[in-house]
């Protein structure tokens, strides 16, 4: 990584925490996704393997396993210390963790690096001119050193010509390089045009095989009689469907006698009541759908 | 000579490549750590006893023979092992003298190869350095891998063909090893007219970095093509096609999918030909043995892992119906909702403990906003990517071979539970990559790549401990596994590779001791009745818990023949491994945990939860035995090995080299070894999880687990949250129950089957319900219907195994005719009643 990456690092870190803590939804996923995922990884696989030979993939594995252990770890000390980890906890600690290990770079990893680097512009600016007084060269030293600005002419024509050459390979490679990632890169985009038709087709099944509309007739927990010996028993229907409506609500005693009837309308689709029926008798709620004689939902609710 | 070749390059190329001799180090790729050389001359010129090996510091073992013979094709093979070593060698020619310190920044060797002229001095500085130097004499060759504890260094002196086979097609792909295409710091030898000599190392950097930085072409044996990246280190080589067509299968498989939602006829065939699609081509494509480098390999490997986690996310895109997940949904929404760890769970209490998967997930959720199932599907692919990305890493690592990596991924996808287990979100799935991840650091910093590994290390099993207490089990004997061959191969013993299964053990110890105590006694049943069945097997006794479930016929046979071919291949690189008196740790503790997996298949015949076990230890057995059957796929092991002069053929030490095979030879093994992992994997999604007959998502079944979630269980849960409230004893079949556990947050009741299987109400039912605190019962009226697919409708069924019949109308029914019994919820297929404890 070097300085540039480092704070472009930064510069991420804190608008993904910033997206995740205040921007719309969309925003807030992909910061939430980088910061749970990536940022902090990447940053402490700078840090951590600074001095380390790793290959590509294992950089490439790091940076997610890390930052998987940090939202471990963040919880963790989070819940020791009695924070709450909520969003607010996770967003700063993930970004704290990422900036933190940005620091230490820039702070020690960087400055080391620097150090190592051999320091030609500092030694040159660290040389003092001494100013001498020349004799004149004599006609053969003019000639050698004639000769020898000659030659180093040459040789740095040479080197421009060569480095020239050189560029154009460089060209040509890059050209070549291009070429090949849209060679390869194509597929790769088709690829994920299949997977994504894939998973849309599994999703349309699924939704419309399992998403279907449940009705339900229910009754809350009965309470314990009043004083004149009932209690009130809240009914709830859901589910109702406006082609079966309206609905009919019967309640009948043990000994089959009608307690309470009502009409239920399908309306939104739910239906919440609640009755006042005898708590000495073991009562029979029926719900039957427009035009039924046999009953479509039943409930029990024993004497108490 | 050619003009546009370097002098080395050119007598690379003019050079006649050495046909492969018993006794001659012909050209070798084996150089890594899963390869295996030896020195020929050890079954054919036996040192003498009382001999002592030239060893001038310990940890240091040259096999070369001692004192050296004026033999012209003596080899002098090197582990330096301790990098303090220094080794003597003085192979074949007595005036040739190379002395090697390697590891030490400061060391210098020198060597001397007769001519007094040719001499080359390398400082490597770099540990990790590597130098290839043919001094003076254009046939001596000397590679030196120095600071790499398994490297292996080689001196061919004076062999007259030694470098037919050029540097760059020995080129490694992990940095620290060979013509890594990092700056070599070894000076150059001088060449008699002062000009630099060519460093085959250097020209092996240039070859990895690609035909971009000028290399000269080189011939390169066909066998050899195929470690050279052929268009530099980013080459994708032909992943994208092969991804593509895999992407098909995809396809293919949601088409089966959702055939299968529709009860299709033509699902299951579309299903069968996606799962090839899927995973076929890409195993071809990686044991085609002509694959680009590291970028194709990985990129097919992880497109493999994402292809197959698609296929277990499309069985249940629009939720969590694994009762697993559900559990886990359940820890996770807690942690949200309260902001809190380690709050009670009373679909699974042990995960209270191991947080870990429920701290991602409740991160991912809080940070994004969307819901927990949205965010699990997330966390699981990630932690399910990582561990696969860090199996290759460890792998490519160990066997310094793209193609040995990505085989042994593909063939871990082919264990019993990687397609659905090994990616659910379940608390395994999360400590998965800590548990590789900390393998990967231990094996680094065994290495001697610093202290940082060390730490990562220490870290990776305190997060696997916190993960998930069975992984960290098996961490722990995987640590002490490698730790323990390690100290077994290495003379002088290396006891401080103990350091980290220790720390392993103490910090899983002091998680379970201090804070997840609950766990032993959730661990303590399966593993009593595996003893049990064992117990009860030794004595003939016979009962229904010792009972397996039985397997169809075809299945058994699909498996069997997948394991035999497993077998056959393990058989062959621990015979070639034995022969060769292979010293590699890691090839013998892989070799080790080959032999538990194949044991650990025995528990599968254990009683009923023997498969479950089986299966759940395959997880981690499955590992090592990938990596010995992707080595003896990639590396052409010999399983029906030649005879010899002798006419010996199975305990002969092989030849140090024999080339791979070619033309119809290469074709039949690959296509050999593609069918063996295909059928493994039909094998494994036969036998793993879902259950054969819930292979495809469908409409309902009784006892079918996922396949049992629907609406009506799913609305009568969400009812009993929010009418009844949480924490009611509510008992049920086995969906019900782990519904209401979990989206109902009741405390489920599993020991209600009897109350199921009564014909009629009896006082010892009542007496049952009062003993069981059960508040709610839930009846499903399908389970009258249908028999159970898994057979058992119930926890802890008392019938289990033994049911013939679905339960009747009048079983089913006769709660309604209990006075004191409420039914409370009603939506036409499943009914809740109140038992009056409530």
């Amino acid at each position: 990584m070097n300085w540039l990456a480092a704070r472009l690092l930064a510069v991420v870190t804190v608008l993904a925490a910033v997206a995740v803590l205040a921007a719309p939804q969309p925003l807030a996923v992909a910061g939430a996704l980088l910061l749970g995922f990536a940022l902090p990884g990447l940053a402490l696989t700078e840090v951590l393997f600074r001095r380390q030979t790793m290959t590509a993939v294992e950089r490439t594995v790091l940076a997610p396993a890390l930052s998987l252990g940090v939202l471990v770890i963040s919880g963790l000390v989070g819940n020791a210390a009695g924070m709450p980890l909520d969003r607010a906890w996770w967003a700063v600690s993930a970004a704290a963790v990422t900036l933190a290990a940005l620091i230490v770079w820039t702070a020690v990893v960087r400055p080391v690096r620097l150090r190592r680097r051999p320091a030609a512009g500092t030694a040159e600016a660290e040389t003092v001119q001494i100013p001498v007084v020349r004799e004149a060269p004599s006609p053969q030293e003019a000639q050698r050193r004639a000769d020898q600005q000659a030659e180093l002419a040459r040789r740095r024509l040479a080197e421009k010509q060569l480095a020239l050459a050189q560029q154009r390979v460089r060209q040509a490679q890059a050209r070549e390089q291009r070429r090949r990632v849209v060679r390869e890169f194509l597929p790769l985009l088709l690829v994920l045009a299949v997977l994504g038709g894939a998973g849309w087709v599994s999703l349309r099944s699924a939704h419309e095989s399992y998403h279907v509309t449940v009705t339900t007739l229910s009754a809350a927990p009965p309470g314990a009689p009043n004083g004149d010996g009932n209690r009130t028993l809240r009914l709830t229907a859901d589910g109702l469907l406006a082609a079966d409506g309206p609905y009919t609500l019967v309640v009948t005693g043990a000994d089959g006698a009608r307690v309470d009837r009502r009409t239920v309308p399908a309306g939104d689709g739910s239906w919440t009541g609640s009755l006042v029926v005898p708590a000495d008798q073991r009562l029979t709620v029926t719900l039957y759908r427009s035009g039924d004689t046999t009953a479509y939902r039943t409930l029990f609710v024993a004497a108490s | 000579m050619d003009k546009d070749k370097t002098p080395d390059a050119a007598r690379a190329a003019d050079t006649p490549v050495r046909p492969a001799t018993p006794h001659g180090p012909g050209p070798r790729e084996r150089m890594s750590s899963i390869q295996q050389i030896e020195s020929p001359d050890d079954a054919t010129h036996p040192r003498r006893p009382g001999s002592a090996r030239p060893r001038v510091r310990t940890g240091v073992q040259v096999r070369a023979p001692w004192p050296p013979r004026r033999d012209p094709e003596a080899t002098a093979v090197i582990r330096p092992g301790d990098p303090e070593a220094t080794a003597v060698i003085r192979p074949g020619d007595p005036e040739a003298t190379a002395v090697i310190r390697p590891g030490d920044p400061e060391a210098t060797a020198v060597i001397r190869p007769g001519d007094p002229e040719a001499t080359a001095v390398i400082r490597p500085g770099d540990p990790e350095a590597t130098a290839v130097i043919r001094p003076g004499d254009p046939e001596a060759t000397a590679v030196i891998r120095p600071g790499d504890p398994e490297a292996t260094a080689v001196i061919a002196t004076p062999a007259r063909d030694a470098d037919a086979v050029p540097a760059a097609s020995r080129a490694p792909v992990v940095p620290g090893r060979p013509g890594t295409g990092l700056p070599s710091r070894v000076a150059a030898p001088q060449r008699a007219d002062g000009r630099d000599a060519e460093l085959p190392g250097a020209g092996a950097s240039r070859a990895d970095a690609g035909p971009s930085h000028g290399q000269e072409r080189r011939r390169i044996p066909r066998w050899e093509r195929r470690r050279v990246p052929r268009g530099g280190p980013w080459d994708l080589g032909h992943a994208p096609f092969v991804l593509l067509v895999s992407s098909l299968g995809v396809l293919m498989v949601a088409w089966a999918y959702a055939g299968g939602r529709d009860s299709a006829a033509g699902a299951p065939v579309a299903y069968w030909i996606g799962q090839i699609v899927v995973f076929t081509p890409v195993v071809l494509r990686l044991l085609s043995r002509r694959m680009a480098g590291v970028a194709e390999s990985f990129l097919l490997v992880m497109g493999l892992a994402i292809n197959q986690y698609l296929l277990k996310w499309m069985y249940s895109p629009d939720q969590f119906r694994f009762p697993d997940e559900l559990q886990h949904w359940l820890a996770t929404t807690i942690v949200l909702e309260t902001g809190k760890l380690f709050q009670p769970n009373p679909a699974l209490p042990p995960a209270v403990h191991f947080p870990g998967l429920a701290e991602m997930g409740a991160a991912i959720a809080s940070m994004t906003g969307l819901p927990v199932s949205v965010a699990g599907i997330m966390v699981a692919g990630v932690a399910h990517l990582v561990f696969v990305g860090v199996l290759f890493a460890l792998v490519l690592r160990t066997s310094n071979s793209p193609a040995v990596a990505g085989v042994t991924c593909a063939i871990y996808a082919t264990a019993l539970h990687y397609l659905f287990f090994s990616s659910m979100f379940l608390y395994q799935t999360a400590a998965l990559p800590f548990f590789m991840l900390a393998i990967w650091a231990n094996r680094r910093w065994r290495e001697g790549n610093g202290r940082v590994f060390a730490a990562i290390t220490v870290l990776s099993i305190g997060l696997t401990t916190v993960c998930h207490h069975v992984t960290a089990f098996a961490l722990v004997a995987t640590l002490l596994l490698v730790s323990v061959a390690e100290v077994a191969t290495h003379r002088p013993r290396r006891w401080s590779a103990l350091i980290m299964p220790t720390v392993a053990l103490a910090v899983v110890s002091a998680w379970i001791l201090l804070v997840a105590r609950d766990v032993i006694g959730y661990l303590e049943a399966p593993a009593e009745q595996v003893v049990e069945t064992v117990r009860m097997l030794l004595t003939n006794e016979v009962s229904a818990g010792s009972v397996s479930a039985p397997v169809s016929v075809g299945q058994l046979v699909l498996q069997g023949s997948g394991l035999i071919g497993l077998f056959v291949l393990y058989l062959a690189v621990a015979r070639d491994m034995v022969t060769r008196r292979d010293s590699d740790d890691w090839r013998w503790a892989a070799l080790a945990g080959g032999a538990i997996f194949f044991a650990g298949n025995g528990v599968r015949f254990l009683g009923q939860n023997g498969p479950e076990i089986a299966g759940r230890l395959s997880t981690f057995t499955y590992v090592p035995i990938s990596i010995i059957a992707a080595i003896a796929l990639v590396r052409a092991v010999q399983i029906l090995p030649a005879r010899d002069a002798e006419g010996r053929r199975w305990w002969v030490q092989p030849a140090l080299y024999v080339a791979p095979p070619t033309g119809r030879n290469l074709v039949l093994r690959v296509l050999a070894g593609s069918a063996l992992v295909t059928i493994l994997m039909i094998g494994a999604r036969a036998g793993g999880w879902p259950p054969l007959g819930s292979l495809l998502p469908g409409p309902y079944l009784a006892g079918g687990f996922e396949r049992s979630v629907d609406a009506y269980g799913v609305d009568a849960a969400n009812w009993e949250r929010t009418t009844l409230g949480p924490g009611h004893r509510v008992g049920g079949d086995v969906t019900s129950v782990s519904l209401a556990s979990t989206y109902g947050r009741q405390d489920p009741v599993r020991e209600v089957g009897s109350l199921y299987y009564a014909d009629q109400w009896t006082l010892d039912d009542e007496q049952k319900v009062a003993d069981l605190g059960l508040d709610y019962l839930v009846v499903d009226r399908r389970l009258s219907t249908q028999l159970p697919v898994s057979e058992a409708y119930f926890e802890n069924d008392p019938r289990a195994g033994r049911i013939t019949q679905p339960l009747t109308a009048a079983q089913i029914g006769k709660f309604d005719a209990l006075s004191g019994v409420d039914r409370l919820y009603d939506n036409g297929t499943v009914r809740i009643y109140r038992m009056g404890n409530a």
